[in-house]
């Protein structure tokens, strides 16, 4: 992990659009900054309409920053004046629902469908394919249709599609958000797993507290910008100002803010309920012998 | 009902599976038009010949692709109703009550087109069934391929087709979970006659119509996001090629449609003095 060396800039970025209903200007994102760095696992959270899935569209240039209103630089390439397609490239993005981003009815041909567009030699996208398929243990889905697998295996098919790009960094815009529990769990353990073993910076965009735990680095976007960045522990001593942002607090860690205010010492952000048991028990222990 | 399969494809091994996409489009077009081209019923059994000899080599049960006919059951009955009814022959009508008259003619050309239609749906559904739709829109790009001299965009339509044909199984769930959303508000779709029913329908066509947009806005992101337009010089991981087993098809093919459509325009070729036709009449019987 090369902690000085971002790969994704945002300075000052402002977006903004007229709505079609009361002719009003309205900025989805304004003035963000922040940077995304190699090898991160990345959270980006907040509620419906924070802003966050445009600033996730921001980043692989599939839109890009208003006039004048900042600049978006990823791997060196201004998304206002580079070549979009290089973006692309290099920062792969999966969407929510995974029906609407296949191509193809047999698996192993939208996985080939990225690829094909880079107008790559058949041997290079053979192996591509096989590749990303591997990555992902999907092997048994290889010729199957995706209309009939279930939402997590849609998800990964989506995810091994990107992957054959050979992106750099991984943008998930709330691909988790149409799963159920099992499906959720399944994609996570994928993204750690790329994160952790091929080095894929992964930058999750999501509304699921939950998840923010597997992060490395948390942003919480409201209103557009960007207001609190930290790890998920940092994220969970300011449970005040998540809740003003009209985010769940995960049970457990609300438990843990309750108790600490009230003057039990346990360690806050660890979504562990043995850790807090134990935690939990000392101090009743040692009040008990004193 | 999520497998109404008209056009689905189905994944076995089989020789017909293997055989190249291309082969297996001409093939089919070869026999359609040998369909319009048999008039008499021997001339049939050459196309049913055919059939059989692509269902066996296809391995898909017999009754799998009689299935893909449900659809056009209504539309085949009414076709030889129709015309059973309305051809006029000559001679002594074999049936006659108030104003419908039965000729002989009648029964061979209602009979003949009852054939056509199921021999039609079945060999596209041959088709179909046996080559992904991948390898089928690619075949399609080939053959069209001389048009794009012609400046037509030939690989966008073969790639507008694949897409179609992908998301036709989600938008008939689509259209089931809408069907159910207006049935719980109370929506009517049995009762009342054909127009009130059809007008029951608007209520489901519209929002489907808007989710298929709003689907098309969302493909379109996500095409853009894997690089669609990159470069003008798309590659393909799955090319098709021709090999040993598509000649021997293909010559197969020909020789049975071939010698059927021979002997159709041969009925008056003169053998020992006599024409074909006089000779073998059971060759042409039901020809007109």
């Amino acid at each position: 992990m090369d902690k000085d060396k971002p790969i994704i800039s945002f300075d000052n970025v402002f977006f903004g659009y007229s709505s079609a209903e009361d002719e009003q200007f309205y900025y989805a994102v304004h003035d963000a900054t922040f940077d995304i760095y190699e090898g991160e696992f990345v959270a980006v959270v907040g509620k419906n309409g924070s802003g966050k899935s445009t600033i996730a569209k921001l980043m692989n240039a599939i839109l890009e920053p208003s006039d004048e209103g900042g600049s978006v630089t990823v791997f060196g390439i201004d998304t206002k004046k580079g070549n979009k397609y290089e973006v692309r490239k290099r920062v792969g993005m999966v969407f929510q629902n995974p029906d609407n981003s296949m191509v193809a009815s047999i698996v192993e041909d939208d996985i080939a469908f990225g690829p094909e567009n880079l107008g790559l030699e058949r041997e290079e996208i053979v192996s591509r394919v096989d590749n990303a398929i591997s990555l992902l243990g999907i092997e048994n889905l290889r010729t199957r249709t995706p209309h009939k697998l279930s939402g997590g295996q849609k998800q990964k098919i989506a995810i091994a599609g990107i992957l054959a790009l050979k992106p750099d960094v991984l943008v998930l815009d709330e691909s988790t958000a149409m799963l159920d529990p099992q499906g959720r769990k399944e994609v996570i353990q994928t993204l750690i797993k790329l994160n952790k073993q091929e080095k894929i910076t992964i930058v999750l965009i999501t509304h699921f507290m939950e998840e923010v735990l597997f992060a490395d680095r948390v942003l919480v976007v409201n209103q557009g910008s960007v207001k609190l960045v930290g790890t998920p522990k940092d994220i969970f001593l300011n449970c005040d100002k998540l809740i003003e942002y009209g985010l769940t607090i995960p049970r457990l860690i609300e438990l843990e803010s309750k108790l600490r205010q009230s003057g039990l010492d346990v360690t806050q952000g660890e979504n562990n309920v043995e850790l807090l048991a134990k935690e939990v028990a000392a101090v009743l222990s040692d009040r008990f012998e004193t | 009902m999520k497998d109404i399969a008209f056009g689905q494809y189905y994944p076995i091994d089989s020789f017909v599976h293997r055989l190249d996409a291309r082969t297996k489009l001409l093939i089919t077009i070869l026999f359609m038009v040998s369909v319009f081209f048999a008039d008499s019923f021997f001339l049939y059994l050459f196309i049913l010949l055919a059939l059989v000899l692509m269902v066996a080599f296809s391995k898909i049960s017999f009754i799998r692709i009689l299935g893909t006919m449900k659809p056009i059951i209504v539309l085949a009955i009414i076709t030889t109703v129709l015309n059973f009814f309305l051809t006029e022959g000559e001679g002594e009508p074999l049936f006659k009550w108030w104003i419908f008259e039965l000729y002989i003619e009648g029964i061979f050309v209602g009979v003949k087109m009852l054939l056509r239609l199921i021999f039609l749906v079945m060999g596209a559904s041959i088709l179909t069934l046996t080559t992904t739709p991948v390898a089928l829109t690619d075949a399609v790009e080939w053959l069209f391929y001389p048009l794009s001299y012609l400046r037509v965009p030939v690989r966008e339509l073969a790639l507008i087709m694949s897409i179609a044909l992908k998301f036709i199984p989600n938008l008939v769930e689509e259209a089931q979970r809408i069907i159910k959303a207006q049935k719980a508000r109370g929506a009517n779709f049995e009762s009342g006659g054909l127009i009130k029913r059809a007008k029951a329908f608007i209520p489901i066509l519209i929002p489907l119509l808007v989710s298929s947009f709003r689907r098309a806005d969302e493909l379109a992101l996500a095409m853009d996001a894997r690089c669609y337009g990159y470069t003008a010089k798309r590659t393909k991981m799955k090319k098709l090629t021709f090999r040993s087993r598509d000649l021997l098809a293909g010559i197969v093919i020909t020789l049975i449609f071939g010698s059927m459509i021979a002997l159709r325009y041969c009925s008056g070729v003169i053998i020992n003095g006599e024409t074909l036709a006089e000779l073998c009449p059971w060759i042409y019987y039901g020809s007109m």
